[in-house]
């Protein structure tokens, strides 16, 4: 069963951090994330306007390690799926959810819902767990590196 | 709910289609980064630097936010 992660759970699996359960998941192409958390982590990483202090701590990192982590952001595996907005849209656009949620969490459980998936995000979101709960999706809250 | 079901069916036959959905399968994957990058994202994970960024983007633009 596919598996569709946050921004902090890709970060750790691009850099080979995350769990040997997570980057054999990823071996095996039963990882997916959304434009909106791979836009995310593009964003924190990159734009000093967005990210405040995490751009200038990404600045003092060696040119050759800044250049490796913006070359895996840039160029994400090919094991990693993306589903587009082709795909999802009419799912999101269909959503009628007791509390309305915004467009990362709607295209989370888009992707949930079509992949067949569980949702796995490091840190507990109470809008996207009662999403998750009414649309009996399954969601993981899990540092990844447990 | 029959629309939203509806809607995942089509989807769901649309990535039948198109492989959109098909899985990259290689066997192992090893990213190739330093120690020290490996562990820079490891750090800024879990003391909280991540998280506090990703609260400022939330806060900018609350379509990037998670409730």
């Amino acid at each position: 069963m596919p598996t569709v992660v946050d921004d902090a759970t890709l970060l750790a699996i691009l850099t080979g951090r995350a769990t040997p359960g997570l980057l054999d998941a990823t071996a095996a192409g039963g990882i997916v994330t959304t434009g909106s958390w791979y836009y995310r982590l593009h964003r924190a990483l990159h734009d000093p306007e967005s990210s405040g202090s995490l751009s200038a701590v990404v600045a003092n990192l060696s040119p050759a390690d800044r250049d490796d982590l913006f070359i895996s952001l840039d160029d994400l595996p090919a094991e990693i799926l993306v589903p587009g907005p082709r795909l999802l849209v009419p799912v999101m656009g269909a959503l009628r959810l007791r509390r309305r949620v915004n467009h990362l969490m709607a295209e989370a459980v888009a992707a949930a819902m079509v992949s067949g998936g569980t949702l796995r995000v490091s840190a507990e979101a109470p809008l996207l767990r009662s999403a998750s709960d009414e649309l009996g999706i399954t969601m993981d809250v899990r540092s990844p590196f447990v | 709910m029959a629309e939203l079901e509806a809607a995942v069916v089509r989807a769901r036959a649309r990535a039948e289609k198109t492989g959109e959905l098909r899985p990259v399968v290689t066997g192992s994957f090893a990213p190739a980064v330093s120690d020290e990058l490996a562990h820079f994202v490891e750090r800024i994970l879990t003391d909280g630097t991540y998280a506090r960024a990703v609260a400022h983007i939330g806060e900018i633009d609350p379509d990037l936010a998670t409730g």
